[in-house]
């Protein structure tokens, strides 16, 4: 797609057409941003839906949050590279497990459950930023 | 000639990603995110001690505030612990301050409000404070659960 629209094809072609390479280019770099990351295509799909996470969705599941809770500062806690090593690859299962269990529930169209483990999966994400985030900062390569 | 002045203009501005990203906080906030205030735990099975853990779906914050009453309902500490981004580090460390020394009702009317107020948070942001306000809220109402029972 980006070979037929890419503004490079239009550099010699009128401002208009310049105009309409540039916007739809972005938006096919867009489109392939959202279809390659799983918690913003699961939030596309929630969206079709007509459901979204608002700020004030509060999760009231107090076991998870604990979970999280402990999650982080285990990650505080982490002093070796083997440990954040290994905190991020049982965070990359879990958010596999999400990922397995939202599209079992969105090919189910139970969107409710499918809401409730795109939710989990945010909680996830930002928790495996904050690792990856962490490795970059000491250096560690995996 | 034209990229070239184009490219010179992107060096300048990528020469202070930081200062920006800093510059968008105001100063009361970063004063807390860099010095925050009662950062920490308290042991939650003890029965004066109130815990409130909550989390924001949206972004994936977890807040756990906690709190220390006396036999007076006064709330003699405060303990917070905040993963998330600067404003919600920031909301939570200036409701422990504010509830340090209130009474147990009077701990009950903070608002969000005076929170993103005190911080002078965007928009964008208050949400931090309403999760620090969720997180007073819950921490009240488990002291007072656990109160009950123990009555």
């Amino acid at each position: 797609m980006q070979s037929l629209l890419h503004p490079d094809k239009f550099s010699n072609k009128s401002d208009t057409e310049k105009e309409i390479s540039a916007e739809y280019s972005s938006l096919v770099n867009k489109a392939y941003n959202t279809l390659q990351t799983p918690i913003k295509r699961a939030l596309h799909l929630l969206s079709l839906n007509n459901e979204t996470i608002s700020e004030d969705n509060k999760s009231d599941n107090p076991e998870f949050l604990m979970e999280m809770m402990e999650l982080n500062e285990e990650i505080d806690a982490a002093d070796t590279p083997d440990k954040l090593k290994s905190l991020q690859q049982t965070n990359a299962k879990m958010l596999n497990k999400c990922s397995d269990e939202i599209s079992h529930h969105f090919k189910d169209n139970n969107i409710a459950k499918a809401k409730e483990a795109i939710i989990r999966m945010k909680y996830y994400t930002t928790i495996m930023r904050r690792i990856n985030d962490l490795m970059r900062e000491k250096g560690i390569v995996d | 000639m034209a990229l070239n002045a184009v490219s010179t203009k992107l060096l300048k501005v990528a020469q202070h990603p930081v200062k920006i990203a800093v510059a968008a906080y105001h100063p009361n906030v970063i004063d807390h995110y860099e010095n925050p205030r009662n950062v920490g735990s308290l042991d939650k099975s003890d029965t004066s001690v109130g815990t409130g853990l909550v989390g924001a779906p949206a972004c994936g914050d977890v807040m756990k505030l906690q709190i220390k009453v006396d036999e007076n309902g006064k709330i003699v500490d405060a303990k917070f612990k905040t993963f998330g981004c600067g404003s919600a580090i920031a909301s939570s460390s200036l409701a422990t301050e504010w509830v340090k020394g209130k009474t147990v009702d009077q701990a009950s009317t903070l608002k969000n409000t005076d929170i993103a107020k005190e911080l002078c948070l965007p928009p964008v942001k208050l949400h931090c404070s309403m999760l620090a306000e969720d997180a007073i809220k819950a921490a009240l109402s488990d002291y007072k659960i656990k109160q009950q029972k123990k009555a």
